[in-house]
């Protein structure tokens, strides 16, 4: 597949304006043209295989199946689906929990104002506006739904309320103690309970 | 320039393009890049929305209806295709082809040195001058897989035949490469 001289293609693309724009396949696991995927580290190579293998039978040819490793050979594609799945369960344990996290902060504002910012409500299913505003009304201060540097929305509160916004969240908006974490001093992300 | 692209930090703002802008963007385009005028209206849609993907470093990238970035610049200066757009279109720039031994470094965003386009499997078909944008090719391969600068003409490169030859401007799989990918699943608007 990789072998055969480009040279032919070179010229004739020129000839065909027809043809334009050209589609390319990419890989669907490493998002490269089917031809460069044999540049990714050799594990990322054989799951490029498997997907080609399944997704584009027609263009898999035996070269290629000589450079699937013997172990995989023989799995038919319906199992390769179930291993990837489990490959992908696996890594996406290890990098994050599925439990959402609803992180506390304190950060300093102009001189020696405070403020407390709420991030990762959204996904622990409490409406950010609804909360900004009990916390205005609980806590008679300013409050507001802004974005992040990270483009995620969170909920700043005016003033040093950390202890009050986690009991807060805890009792009347029911979120489970354990989904609660503060940061710390060294900014680790701590439970709060 | 993409190799350390991170598009949550690296991204200060997306905002449309306004209409004049856009034409001005579009006869830009057409003067640099004259062998696409056939096609222009399928790279650059004239009804569609356009983005301007502002960057840290005065970086600008262009995107149709937030779709993968199709050009980008620096400050003011020349448009460079995406490698998605250069696949469509590969006439866009001018080719020069890599020998094998030089894929693997490219595509860890190393620039082009000289003895990998002037031994047996690379090709160098036209006479460049310094400075010039190109499409990096490589041997037995159909699509480009980087897009440069050249830092020397081809005849010092043939002749020197040391160090850098061209600087790496894109290459597959560096970060605009994978910017690309988020929420796109056709191609059709390259």
């Amino acid at each position: 597949m990789t072998c055969d001289d480009s040279s032919s293609s070179f010229t004739s693309a020129f000839t065909q304006q027809d043809k334009y724009p050209l589609s390319v396949i990419y890989c669907g696991n490493c998002s490269l043209p089917f031809e460069y995927c044999e540049y990714n580290s050799p594990e990322e190579f054989q799951r490029c295989l498997l997907w080609r293998r399944e997704n584009y039978p027609e263009l898999f040819s035996t070269y290629d199946e000589s450079l699937l490793s013997d172990a995989l050979k023989n799995v038919t594609v319906s199992e390769s689906l179930t291993k990837a799945v489990e490959n992908n369960n696996r890594s996406a344990k290890k990098k994050a929990p599925p439990s959402p996290e609803v992180v506390v902060t304190k950060a300093q504002r102009k001189g020696r104002k405070q403020v407390t910012i709420i991030s990762g409500l959204d996904k622990a299913g409490v409406k950010l506006s609804e909360f900004s505003k009990v916390c205005k009304k609980q806590f008679s201060c300013g409050a507001s739904v802004v974005t992040a540097p990270d483009m995620r929305e969170v909920v700043e509160v005016q003033g040093d309320h950390l202890q009050e916004t986690l009991v807060l969240l805890k009792d009347q908006f029911s979120v489970p103690g354990e989904y609660l974490y503060v940061m710390d001093d060294n900014k680790r992300k701590v439970h709060a309970f | 320039m993409f190799k350390k692209f991170n598009p949550q930090e690296d991204i200060v703002s997306q905002v449309p393009i306004k209409s004049s802008v856009q034409r001005a963007i579009r006869t830009q385009v057409l003067e640099q890049f004259s062998s696409i005028e056939p096609f222009i209206d399928n790279v650059l849609p004239k009804k569609e929305k356009w983005i301007l993907i502002k960057c840290h470093g005065h970086l600008n990238l262009i995107s149709i209806n937030y779709g993968p970035p199709v050009l980008f610049n620096l400050r003011t200066g020349p448009y460079f295709p995406s490698l998605r757009l250069l696949h469509a279109y590969p006439f866009l720039l001018p080719r020069l082809q890599v020998d094998k031994g030089a894929i693997k470094h490219i595509l860890k965003g190393a620039d082009i040195m000289c003895p990998g386009l002037t031994s047996a499997g690379a090709r160098i078909d036209e006479a460049l001058p310094s400075n010039r944008m190109v499409g990096i090719f490589a041997e037995g391969k159909e699509h480009a897989l980087a897009i440069g600068i050249t830092k020397l003409s081809t005849e010092e490169i043939r002749n020197v035949n040391k160090g850098v030859a061209v600087e790496n401007i894109h290459y597959l799989n560096d970060g605009l490469w994978k910017l690309e990918l988020e929420g796109t699943t056709s191609l059709s608007s390259c």
